[in-house]
């Protein structure tokens, strides 16, 4: 049992071989991780970090220090020569050499519920076609055929807002998100040591509570006796499909596809340095995601509109950077120590950014036209930052960027041509991307 | 009937004010419904010789191609597939037992008409239309008007309004007195080209999109002649809303034209193989092409109404494509389907009769058994399709099957429905379906994915429907004057309409016996049910 538990990750495999079990990791891991970033035939994977409700670019990644817009953060040095971070993004900014961040994003919806369509699928909502979230045709086209795993899981998705912008379209439910722990954590003391760690799980890969192994037993041998007589007599290609795909379903009910969401894996040292809020959860699971071969994982940050700070904008950012910095620090830590970082892209955004002026209430409001993403990892080029905004933070001075570029970044970064197509049910060719990718980012 | 071609009539000249064209319009539609209601036994003898001529067409091309058709399926299977197809639910056990029972010949005849006055019949079709005639998954973000779409579409069917009416009805929309048939205009963004590529294609079973941007390169639509379809809907607007909410009230505007992609040109109203359209102030221009299109001489639309119909019952159209002339040609059916067009317009465009003469022919009752593609290929019919229950469809049979689940039935069920007005929701049925609703696409075809299954197994649905605490049918099938075998046909038959094999019945026989206590049984019969509800037989409409 104890091997068989091993089976679906070979890195794994490799890294005990000639180990005693106990082994610490510490001393092979630096030679194990430069052959893995070096194989050319490594997979590709991406993780979208959402951030729902449309973060504020002013106090985290394009600040305005000495500006009345700036607000109350100060600005930190970071590892990258001038690129700097806002103060509560500490950790990240020991990574600002493997980050690009992007400050010259110009969108045109300042509606939630439009804009996370907009940047989710490249398109604004319209009827005619219903366009795939960019996660889920990445997801298809980084697809390995005999992986048991899902192609792509989304952490805690805060999806009421547009579900449509989360979901497959016209592609199809086969390339549907696997959502895990659709609740998220409360924000407030997920960074602190004494919250209780979220405990995150893979919907539906369980027999329901009450379900004993002997009626679990039951079910199949019954479910395989109807299938093997029905199908003897009746043929037909959605008939095999539909039985194919039960038991692929079965496969993923197997101890070790549970074992891959299973953070009680991991110590609680690990776990804590992550955050114990879903986000910080999120980021645990997708570096075990990604360890496992998984192409596409998505980690939301907080419950709602988290981002949409109207009111009280400083002490809401405050707790959600440092959120976001545990999490994604550590993230990109565990990643780059398993040679993983070099085939993993990060990109970080949400809907729009946030108004530069400060409203009466302390808070900052919608504003899609001068905005804020970042890349990491994987085919970027960090320690820069592209494009600029005015002193005020208003508006775009250099190289002014649509989403489609970002989302055509994203597609290049991972080696996927942003042009490569899907066609609708109406034989109508989409793109990926629509952009031109960001070329002075990409490594 | 009478009441429904007047109330529109009065309707449309109380909106426009206007008389002249829409009576002539109306009356030379009314003439036909006014013959066949004249004649009443007629219809019985037209109906009677439509079916055998369908049945002729069908076993003239089986032998001339040297196909077995397949055997007549059981009774269960045609009791199954004709409740599935026309109220969107399996049948319930006490209807099994009854049905197989039932020793009358007509029986399958008597059951269709019991389907069609069924209010399942007008709310499955009011899902089925819905889903036709919006984009994919656009109710969503519509929750409301998609609901009252779902009633105004609802309540036609429910008195076999005539298919020409309620077209008309849908396509003269304003929005101002009842919540609804304005999303498909907003769900459309109000853009003339998607409205006109939508309603070509849904209405006329044309796919011109391609021709908004180029000459259509396989069919005789070129850019022009779809543009000037277009320019029909050029001047429907939607009013200001001052607090920039999205309004679904609809007028007509006096000006708006549509010009000719990257030039400066207007492109007037031009009916599609016809002529332009005359330049009349007093007609609106969505009234203009609703006369035109829903006219009894429109081949195009009633053609298009017939394949629809046909493929709704059979998994796929009578024609590969509506689209051109030469390919309708080349098909073997286009001759059945010019008759059948005949015969929907001369029984006053009577959708229910159109669904109860094809549920009458041999080929709607033949079984899905067959050896191999190439000696029963799809297009002859001489097998049954199968077609994968929808989501909709699995979560109404759900709820048929098991009375635990009773509460959502009584409370949103079509009975509640009715009651209501519609505007009520089941937010359980509209979460499942929406997570595993797939895009549209060939009705036949299994497209569903991985997660989608797994919710099917371990999802809340299935344990509410299985589990021995929660399930009040495995609550039922407890009563003490049931043996083993009974419970397990019972249980087979709820789920499947038919009895287990002896292989079947032999092995859950055993699983009920090797069980020590009732609890145990009970839960060992939530076992056999959860083993048939995730059953390929299960999973689809054959």
């Amino acid at each position: 049992m104890a091997l068989r538990d091993w089976k679906l990750s070979r890195r794994e495999m490799l890294r005990c071989a000639g180990l005693g079990w106990g082994a610490s990791c510490a001393s092979w891991l630096p030679a194990l991780a430069a052959e893995v970033a070096a194989d050319p035939r490594r997979h590709r994977h991406c993780i979208l970090l959402w951030m729902n409700g449309g973060p504020s670019q002013t106090d985290t990644f394009d600040m305005k220090p000495g500006h009345a817009n700036g607000g109350e953060f100060k600005e930190i040095a970071t590892r990258a020569p001038g690129l700097r971070f806002s103060e509560h993004l500490p950790k990240l900014a020991e990574h600002a050499e493997r980050l690009a961040v992007v400050r010259s994003l110009s969108t045109k919806e300042g509606d939630h519920s439009r804009g996370t369509h907009l940047v989710r699928t490249g398109h604004p909502p319209a009827g005619g076609v219903a366009y795939p979230s960019i996660a889920c045709a990445l997801a298809k086209q980084l697809a390995t055929a005999s992986s048991k795993l899902p192609n792509y899981v989304s952490v805690a998705p805060q999806s009421q807002v547009s579900p449509a912008s989360f979901g497959p379209g016209f592609l199809g439910q086969r390339y549907a998100p696997a959502i895990v722990g659709g609740a998220a954590g409360g924000a407030a003391s997920a960074a602190s040591d004494s919250a209780e760690i979220v405990d995150l799980r893979l919907e539906h890969i369980e027999w329901p509570a009450g379900v004993e192994a002997r009626q679990a037993a039951r079910r199949m041998e019954l479910w395989n006796e109807l299938q093997g007589s029905f199908l003897r007599d009746h043929r037909g290609e959605s008939f095999l499909a539909h039985d194919a795909l039960y038991r692929n379903a079965a496969d993923m009910m197997r101890p070790e596809v549970r074992q891959a969401f299973d953070l009680g894996a991991e110590s609680d040292t690990v776990r804590r340095k992550y955050g114990a809020g879903s986000f910080g959860q999120g980021c645990l699971l997708a570096r075990r995601l990604v360890e496992r071969g998984v192409p596409f994982v998505e980690v939301a940050l907080g419950q709602g509109l988290a981002w949409d700070t109207h009111q009280d904008n400083f002490n809401q950012v405050r707790r959600l950077s440092e959120e976001l910095d545990a999490g994604w620090a550590n993230l990109m830590t565990e990643l780059a120590e398993r040679g993983l970082l070099e085939s993993t892209t990060i990109l970080w955004i949400g809907e729009f950014g946030r108004t530069p002026t400060i409203n009466g209430n302390a808070g900052r409001d919608h504003f899609p036209s001068a905005w804020t993403c970042v890349f990491g990892g994987g085919g970027i080029q960090g320690g820069q930052a592209f494009g600029k905004t005015s002193d005020d933070g208003n508006v775009v001075e250099e190289n002014r960027v649509e989403i489609g570029d970002v989302l055509a970044t994203l597609c290049a970064a991972m080696g996927v041509s942003p042009s490569e197509e899907n066609v609708t049910p109406a034989a109508r060719p989409i793109k990926l991307a629509e952009g031109k990718p960001i070329s002075d980012i990409l490594a | 009937m009478r009441f429904d071609r007047w109330s529109l009539v009065v309707l449309i000249l109380g909106l426009y004010g206007w008389l002249q064209g829409a009576t002539v319009g109306q009356l030379s539609s009314a003439k036909a419904a006014d013959d066949v209601g004249e004649a009443g036994t007629e219809i019985v003898e037209l109906r009677k010789q439509m079916i055998r001529r369908i049945d002729e067409h069908l076993a003239e091309l089986w032998e001339q191609r040297g196909i077995v058709p397949a055997s007549s399926g059981s009774d269960g299977e045609f009791l199954r597939r004709a409740y599935l197809d026309l109220n969107g639910v399996i049948p319930r056990v006490s209807e099994v037992r009854s049905f197989l029972a039932d020793r009358r010949p007509d029986k399958q005849r008597l059951l269709v008409d019991r389907l069609l006055e069924s209010p399942r019949y007008a709310s499955h079709m009011a899902t089925v239309w819905q889903n036709r005639i919006l984009p994919y998954e656009i109710e969503m973000q519509h929750v409301r008007e998609a609901i009252g779409l779902h009633q105004w579409l609802r309540s036609r069917f429910a008195r076999n309004l005539r298919y020409d009416n309620l077209v008309e009805g849908l396509l003269l929309a304003t929005g101002e007195e009842e919540l609804g048939p304005g999303l498909y205009y907003r769900a459309l963004d109000l853009a003339p080209e998607k409205i006109a590529a939508s309603a070509a294609e849904l209405f006329l079973g044309l796919h011109l999109q391609c021709a908004q941007c180029h000459d259509h390169p396989y069919a005789n639509w070129s850019q022009r002649d779809f543009w000037g379809f277009a320019a029909f809907f050029a001047r429907v607007r939607s009013p200001e809303d001052r607090m920039m909410r999205t309004s679904y009230r609809l007028f007509d505007d006096d000006r708006g034209e549509v010009l000719l992609p990257d030039t400066e040109e207007v492109i007037y109203p031009k009916y599609l193989q016809a002529s332009l359209a005359a330049d009349d102030k007093s007609q609106t221009r969505r009234m203009q092409l609703t006369l035109w299109m829903t006219s009894r001489d429109n081949r195009l639309f009633v053609r298009a109404a017939v394949d629809w119909a046909w493929s709704h019952l059979f998994g796929r159209g009578l024609v590969p494509s509506l689209d051109h002339v030469g390919d309708l040609a080349l098909s073997d059916h286009s001759e059945l389907l010019e008759e059948l067009a005949e015969y929907f317009v001369r029984s006053g465009f009577d959708l229910q009769e159109l669904f109860r003469v094809l549920a009458s022919t041999r080929a709607y009752q033949l079984s899905g058994q067959y050896v191999s593609e190439g000696t029963s290929p799809p297009e002859l019919f001489a097998r049954m399709l199968a077609k994968p229950l929808t989501p909709e469809q699995l979560y109404d049979s759900f709820l048929v099957l098991s009375p635990s689940l009773k509460g959502e039935e009584q409370r949103y069920g079509p009975q509640a429905e009715q009651a209501t007005g519609g505007m009520t929701i089941d937010p359980t049925r509209m979460e499942f379906v929406r997570r595993m609703r797939s895009p549209p696409g060939d009705a036949t075809e299994y497209r569903s994915g991985t997660l989608q299954a797994l919710m099917l197994m371990n999802g809340e649905l299935m344990d509410r429907l299985t589990a021995a605490d929660r399930s009040s049918l495995l609550g039922a099938l407890a009563a003490p004057y049931l043996d083993d075998e009974q419970q397990i046909e019972a249980v087979f038959l709820a789920a499947l309409a038919r009895s287990p094999t002896p292989a079947q019945q032999a092995q859950c026989v055993e699983m009920l016996r090797a069980c020590e206590t009732s609890e145990e049984r009970t839960s060992a019969l939530g076992d056999i049910l959860w083993a048939l509800a995730n059953s390929t037989e299960f999973g689809f409409n054959r």
